[in-house]
């Protein structure tokens, strides 16, 4: 009887025991599934791309204004009043053609002068020989001496004086007119009818037709760096896009040296390189071609059909010379400890595969736009995290 | 003058059973009640370990607080290894795939050995049986290295089968079955045998059921133990997440306590389920071990 009833509440107690248990596992099971949902939730959420290999590209586009090349100021020496001007800015002329006429009134009122007073030499003339006839006649050594003196002293003023009549006549006409020492084409003209030497500049400049135009560009220093004197570089004119010029690079300078503005490189050379990219100047130090300073560079361009003033634009571009890994230039990070990007390793688990966020130096070779090359502790089947919704450190959790 | 006696020797007799109880049972309220705590709670009862000075020396003397009953109960460690931290549950799941073939395994196997080592007779029964007496008394740590040379190249290493393997082909079942088996009366099979029954039969029928009560106390035996493994996970299995929660609950440090506090108790539960649903059989196993004939 006992037994049976202990038995009986045995039993019982085992069902209790057993239901408790399965209770137990159920709890756990469902605890568990949503665990994982749960975590999966708050991890924060990446974006991810493969690098690329190939070659970092650059391109550069700009546009300036012709000038020509080689200029001459042509002034009046004499500085008389002008007279008449012949040319207008434009003019094409050729060499020895007029350009601009003076007023000579006042050369011909002194050549007048000077021929009055030769005139007045030529006076004593016959006076002096008939003297030295005499004195001939007469057969004083002394009376022939003085008076073959005088004759001779008479006619070397009256030479001298024809020359310089000559002279100023010479001169007269030369400094008529202003003449094209060259064949051009006419830039500027300072020179007013009715006054005399221009104010503001030269009487006409006039532009060498054959030595062509030039113009300047800033070309950022990466590409500048592959031009050297005497390259060919494609030009084209703003407002025909159909015809192509061929440009040739005459001079590329140093950033410092064009800018009047730029900070003294001796001063602070440590921090020129950030100063002088501000400033635009270029690169602080020859040779830093990364820095993203910009070099003026010089080209020249001869073509029949320009004539100053036009707007040319030039493109550029460039490939470096070797395969690297490209990430965008938002996936590189920069802290105190230096540059670095987050790649993503993928763990798996019978939970499923986790990934997570690793950190990697690297070192960016060069920068371009929003592609950067880099070096380091990076490869090719690595993915490189872009973006993500949380600030990320290195292991840390991530769903992509 | 016993009547007299009476009431005090059972006072006397119940304190000296109670206190001991009280002192063994003290970690694991403690461990229950602290899991009830904040983390905060927690530092501010046991920061003190570790670093309580000298006072001769004039440094700072300090009691370990041991808190019985939380301040503010709460059950925010309890969120965080439910629910918030899923690793926990994840190794309580590897624990339990541990465990449980192992304590299946070696109840079978044994089982079937001790039928053999108690009712059958064969030649070199006796010495086979000491050797596995003298292999279940060598400690665990002398057969470790064999062990972690054969799993390697078996090529288990870092694989649960490394654990299971060596757990299923345990030398202790047989003996503690064996002994059980023994006194189980011959006559029973023999009775058996005389009816036709041949040794399947006898095995299933007859010696599993009377060998319940050993069944029960092997099973609840093995599976202490191997509940409780550390140094064998440690050793074989090198990934995170093979590692049972036993491992993990013995390098609980200063971060982890309360989580600790609340992952040990969600660790004892299923042992004390087991023990709860076992302690029927075992007593009945005691009392029925006495019977003889």
């Amino acid at each position: 009887m006992e037994a049976e009833t202990t038995g009986r509440r045995l039993a019982a107690r085992q069902r209790t025991i057993r239901i408790a248990a399965g209770l137990f596992v159920a709890m756990l099971i469902v605890f568990t599934l949503i665990g994982n949902s749960l975590q999966a939730l708050t991890l924060p959420k990446v974006s991810a791309e493969k690098p690329s290999q190939g070659r970092l590209s650059r391109s550069f586009h700009g546009s300036a204004v012709l000038s020509p090349a080689e200029t001459a100021d042509l002034t009046n020496p004499a500085g008389w009043k002008v007279a008449q001007v012949l040319v207008k800015p434009g003019d094409a002329v050729h060499r020895g053609q007029q350009l601009v006429s003076y007023d000579d009134t006042e050369a011909q009122r002194q050549i007048e002068d000077e021929t009055a007073a030769l005139e007045q030499l030529e006076l004593p003339k016959p006076q002096l020989q008939h003297r030295y006839v005499d004195a001939v006649q007469s057969g004083d050594e002394e009376a022939i001496l003085d008076a073959r003196t005088a004759l001779e002293s008479a006619d070397a003023s009256i030479r001298a004086q024809q020359n310089r009549i000559e002279r100023l006549r010479h001169d007269a006409s030369a400094d008529r007119q202003l003449v094209a020492p060259f064949d051009g084409i006419v830039t500027e003209v300072h020179a007013v009818a009715g006054l005399s030497a221009a104010t503001g500049g030269p009487d006409v400049r006039l532009a060498d037709a054959a030595s062509g135009f030039q113009f300047r560009l800033q070309i950022p220093a990466a590409i500048a760096d592959t031009l050297k004197p005497g390259d060919a570089m494609d030009v084209r004119l703003t407002e025909d896009d159909s015809r192509s010029l061929k440009g040739t690079v005459a001079k590329i300078e140093d950033g410092d040296a064009a800018d009047a503005t730029a900070p003294s490189r001796s001063a602070d050379d440590g921090a020129g390189d950030m100063a002088s990219s501000e400033s635009g100047s270029g690169a602080a130090n020859s040779g830093s071609s990364s820095e993203t300073g910009s070099l003026p560079v010089t080209v020249t361009i001869k073509d029949p059909s320009l004539r100053g003033g036009e707007r040319v634009e030039v493109e550029l571009s460039r490939q470096e010379s070797k395969d690297a890994l490209l990430v965008s230039a938002q996936a590189i990070h920069q802290d105190r400890s230096g540059v670095y990007v987050y790649a993503i390793e993928k763990r798996q688990s019978p939970l499923g595969n986790a990934y997570y966020a690793a950190r990697r130096d690297v070192t960016v070779i060069d920068e371009n736009g929003g592609v950067a090359a880099v070096g380091g502790d990076l490869y090719d089947y690595d993915q490189v995290v872009l973006d993500s919704s949380e600030p990320l450190q290195d292991g840390v959790r991530v769903r992509l | 003058m016993k009547r007299a006696r009476e009431p005090l020797t059972k006072l006397i007799y119940t304190l000296l059973a109670v206190l001991p109880a009280a002192a063994l049972a003290l970690p694991i309220v403690l461990t229950l009640t602290n899991s009830l705590m904040t983390e905060r709670e927690i530092g501010s009862n046991y920061d003190w370990l570790g670093k309580m000075g000298d006072v001769a020396k004039g440094q700072q003397d300090a009691f370990v607080n041991l808190k019985l009953l939380p301040d503010w109960l709460s059950f925010g460690q309890y969120a965080q290894l439910l629910l918030r931290a899923p690793v926990y549950l994840h190794q309580f799941w590897n624990s339990v795939g541990l465990s449980a073939p192992i304590v299946a395994g070696q109840t079978a196997v044994a089982a079937l050995a001790a039928y053999a080592f108690a009712k059958l007779k064969f030649k070199g029964r006796d010495k086979l049986f000491l050797v596995y007496l003298m292999a279940m008394l060598m400690p665990f740590q002398v057969t470790l290295v064999p062990n972690y040379l054969i799993a390697g190249k078996l090529g288990l290493l870092n694989s649960w089968a490394a654990i299971i393997g060596p757990g299923i082909f345990g030398a202790f079942g047989v003996f503690m079955l064996r002994q059980f088996m023994a006194h189980i009366p011959a006559a029973y099979a023999e009775a058996a045998r005389m009816d036709g029954a041949g040794h399947g039969v006898i095995f299933r029928r007859i010696v599993l059921p009377l060998a319940k009560p050993g069944l029960a106390a092997l099973i609840v035996l093995l599976f202490a133990d191997q509940w409780n493994m550390v140094e064998q996970p440690l050793i074989f299995l090198e990934d995170a997440f093979k590692q049972p929660l036993s491992v993990e609950l013995s390098r609980i440090n200063e971060q982890a306590r309360g989580v600790g506090f609340a992952a040990s108790v969600l660790y004892m539960i299923p042992m004390a389920l087991l023990f709860l649903y076992a302690e029927a059989y075992l007593v009945q196993g005691i009392e029925q071990s006495g019977i003889k004939g």
